[in-house]
């Protein structure tokens, strides 16, 4: 017997992945990308004649 | 003000961003729906604990050569350090301001000239990686197609671009030099002078106004070698 999925069921199966994909864009696009050693953050500002930004925290 | 999503946007393709954080006590990122860890720090997404924990001492003791950043005993505190090396301390006042870090950034990069942003940089990081493989695996046209791609952009580029692709031409030509020699001591005239011609074929495309180095060695030893006469 064949099955077939419901309309809405199949709006749903298509819509959903894609908000997924369009939320983690958007979680992505609002964080920054940090260079992961000091020496890496050099290199690369070398490479791209780029300008470095270092910023300083701590806990609380 | 690192939340702010019009500075994140010009930070990721402008600027090369570094935090350092002296605690390592951060939640780290969980197990997704499939079961796959990410690994790292939740506060700063990407990171580990222990690499912001690393360059919070990194750049007080730097090796040789690299901007050296004089951190005072508080905190937060934020730096701008150029191309050239040259380190200019965000006044605290400013280092909250979104509008002013990114006019700070702008204004220090504006002497150096243009930078190259994130996704040029990506796509010349694939080219130059493209042609180093090409390079390992003795595809001589393919690492030339690779380095092409970079030549044509590289003359509106930051010389480091031009220096990067001089070192990656060096050892393409290296390698082809090392072709050229184990063939012109093959023994097999009528093979050595069919490979010849095929290697000349392979590494015979510029890179714009030039030919590989090579190239007129391997010209120079055909016209010195011509094909042997085929038996009548």
């Amino acid at each position: 017997m064949k099955r077939w999925l419901s309309p809405a069921a199949l709006v749903l199966a298509v819509v959903l992945p894609w908000i997924a994909t369009a939320q983690a864009k958007e979680t992505e696009a609002a964080a920054i990308r940090w260079a992961h050693s000091w020496k890496e953050a050099v290199e690369m500002a070398r490479d791209r004649n780029a300008v470095i930004f270092a910023t300083f925290h701590k806990d609380n | 003000m690192l939340e702010n999503e019009d500075f994140v946007k010009f930070a990721n393709e402008n600027v090369i961003c570094v935090v350092g954080h002296n605690d390592t006590g951060h939640k780290a990122e969980v197990e997704d729906a499939k079961g796959k860890m990410s690994p790292g720090c939740a506060l700063y997404p990407g990171m580990e604990c222990k690499q912001h924990q690393d360059i919070y001492s990194e750049v007080g003791r730097p090796p040789d050569g690299m901007p050296k950043i004089e951190l005072p005993n508080g905190v937060p505190n934020s730096w701008l350090v150029g191309p050239d090396g040259t380190v200019q301390k965000i006044e605290p006042a400013d280092q909250q301001s979104a509008g002013k870090v990114q006019e700070l950034l702008e204004a220090l990069q504006k002497p150096a000239g243009k930078a190259i942003g994130w996704k040029d940089y990506e796509k010349l990081s694939s080219a130059f990686e493209a042609g180093a493989k090409a390079v390992e695996a003795g595809d001589w046209k393919a690492a030339l197609v690779a380095y092409q791609q970079v030549e044509k952009k590289a003359g509106k580029m930051p010389a480091s671009v031009g220096e990067r692709l001089g070192k990656g031409v060096e050892a393409l030509n290296a390698k082809v030099v090392e072709a050229f020699e184990a063939l012109k001591a093959a023994e097999d005239v009528a093979q050595r002078d069919k490979d010849m011609k095929a290697l000349r074929a392979k590494v015979s495309a510029k890179l714009g106004p030039k030919a590989l180095p090579v190239l007129a060695d391997i010209d120079a030893w055909l016209k010195a070698n011509p094909a042997p006469k085929p038996a009548k």
